[in-house]
């Protein structure tokens, strides 16, 4: 009956179970009843269900607070990807060369990462509070009072806020990612540049940059994700004040779940959804064209 | 070549500037968190006229739920930990082994749960309808959905670097598959396993908003949580709210300290490598 050793080796199906059906029931079932309900106008006050179709679809297009909690996640998201990415790739070539302290610099330079949001909401409350806060005290000490602004009570600055203190906070991992990448690189490339005289831009520029993209494709990919489904960065900071300045969709869903608006704040959500997707589709299918070639 | 020496250290120097940035915050919450209140509430970097380690301490310890905050965290923690890592490693060993339209078809089915956002509404009611709503275990089960596609990421990538040979002997060896996958396999993913395990404990640990939508009951809230729960009744001394800041992120900073280069390369290799 025993066939040979290597079409005996059996990977039960059951390896699989308890994972699926974790995943399943806690994450699959909610999400696909929650694009059911999006068409509904379930809510608190009523026991009835109804299907109201796309017309749910249509007053949340026409709700003001959500054209703009939609810009703001569009803003926050595109902001903190670009600081990140930006800050982290110089960090990480710096972070790569010939130091004496070069451990002890990653560690600091990452060290913000390790923080929860809700800590660091508070110090950045600390730190750009409109009138006692650690910001405002260092302009107007510095004699520059026109840069001592309203900060998180002013609505015009409050979801850059929310912005920056991300790029503080999550720099450090996004910059880890392209350390590693940098690691990857063989040396030889650079000691043949240097053998022809390139100069240290040319050499980012020529080799680092090119043999990087894997890598920044996938911090792009993360940062834009993790832009869009922001929400406890905003709502333990600003808690999408002053008014409703710096909601981001996240924190609509939140806010008519609390109200009892259920079918809408699922319609919500479901946006979000299609945003995600459309913008991680192309780059995703990008990092597998090149896991193929490579 | 001496001017390129000259050049790094001009570079260390301007990096070790820079990193005020970081420390600069830090330095705020240690001095304030030793202030009394009024001069707390000018969030300067100034030396405290009177240090009063002790006695903010007491308060942020006795007040902030810090002991309740701690064991609420440690029990969500352990218990996601364990479901995510037995789960992820059993998942991701069938995953890198089987060759079949189906595991890749697993593969991205479990990828597409790092995109998506929570469906907060129905999960909420799922939680109801099980009865776990309120419940530490329920919140830990959210975990386990949400970070179970994070850690088979990682894992997948190390467990397809294993030898097959390895099976194939123990095969011969007359080990049945889950003989073959505890005795043989779960040994060897000793080293991601630790980095997935920090990882893993480090978003839980840190998690504020899955805790904040599915647990009500504050008696069973986490430790940054519990930072915000104080901030709500001590909203104006700040001595005592950056306490409680120091004093709920300094595990993590502890665990960082020893794990420092587990959690950096934990944070990488599924990324680049995966």
């Amino acid at each position: 009956m025993r066939m040979n050793a290597k079409s005996a080796i059996r990977y039960p199906i059951l390896f699989i179970v308890p994972a699926l059906v974790i995943y399943m029931i806690f994450f699959i079932y909610p999400t696909l009843s929650g694009f059911y309900f999006s068409f509904t106008d379930w809510n608190a006050s009523s026991t009835e269900v109804k299907f109201v179709g796309v017309q749910q679809f249509m007053d949340v297009v026409q709700n003001p607070d959500f054209t703009l909690a939609l810009k703001n996640t569009f803003l926050f998201s595109i902001t903190t990807t670009l600081g990140k990415n930006i800050v982290s790739i110089a960090l990480a070539v710096f972070l790569t060369t010939a130091l004496l302290t070069r451990n002890a610099l990653r560690a600091v330079y990452f060290s913000p990462a390790i923080l929860n949001i809700v800590a660091v909401g508070l110090i950045f409350q600390g730190l750009t509070n409109p009138d006692i806060g650690f910001v405002n005290h260092m302009f107007r000490a510095l004699g520059l009072d026109w840069f001592a602004q309203g900060w998180i009570s002013d609505p015009k600055l409050s979801i850059h806020v929310a912005s920056v203190m991300e790029i503080w906070r999550a720099t450090g991992i996004t910059m880890a990612i392209y350390i590693a990448g940098i690691q990857n690189i063989s040396r030889d490339y650079y000691e043949a540049a240097t053998i022809d005289g390139a100069p240290a831009w040319s050499k980012f520029r020529y080799i680092t940059l090119p043999l990087l993209m894997p890598a920044v494709t996938i911090n792009v990919l993360l940062s834009l994700i993790y832009g869009f489904r922001m929400f406890e960065g905003i709502y333990f900071l600003t808690q999408g004040g002053p008014g409703t300045s710096s909601e981001v969709i996240m924190t609509m869903v939140y806010k008519y779940m609390g109200q009892g608006l259920y079918g809408y704040s699922t319609a919500l959500n479901l946006i979000l959804v299609v945003i995600i997707l459309i913008f991680s589709f192309p780059i995703l299918s990008y990092l597998r064209k090149k896991e193929v070639e490579g | 070549m001496k001017s390129q020496k000259l050049t790094l250290r001009l570079l260390e120097g301007v990096l070790w500037m820079f990193s005020a940035f970081i420390f600069v915050p830090y330095l705020l919450v240690l001095l304030t968190s030793l202030k009394n209140a009024k001069e707390a509430g000018l969030f300067t970097l100034s030396v405290p006229s009177e240090i009063l380690i002790l006695q903010n301490y007491k308060i942020v310890f006795e007040q902030g739920y810090v002991i309740q905050g701690f064991v609420n965290s440690m029990l969500i923690a352990v218990l996601s930990l364990f479901v995510i890592l037995m789960c992820s490693a059993l998942l991701s060993f069938y995953i890198a082994r089987v060759k079949d339209a189906f595991s890749s078809f697993l593969y991205y089915f479990f990828i597409m749960g790092m995109m998506a956002p929570i469906s907060l509404v129905t999960t909420f009611e799922l939680l109801k309808s099980l009865d776990l709503i309120n419940t530490r275990m329920g919140v830990a089960m959210i975990f386990a959905s949400t970070l179970i596609p994070f850690a088979t990421f990682i894992y997948v990538g190390f467990v397809k670097g294993l030898p097959k040979e390895l099976d194939e002997s123990s095969t011969i060896d007359g080990c049945g598959p889950y003989k073959m996958f505890f005795l043989v396999i779960m040994p060897l993913l000793q080293p991601i396993t630790v980095t997935a395990g920090i990882l893993v404990f480090m978003n839980v640990w840190n998690d504020s908003q899955i805790v904040l939508f599915f647990l009500n009951d504050n008696a069973k809230w986490t430790m940054p949580l519990n930072i915000y729960r104080f901030y709500g009744y001590y909203r104006y001394e700040w001595n005592y709210i950056f306490g409680s800041v120091l004093l709920t992120t300094l595990p993590v900073f502890l665990l960082y300290l020893v794990g420092q280069r587990f959690i950096i390369e934990g944070m990488t290799s599924g990324a680049v490598k995966g």
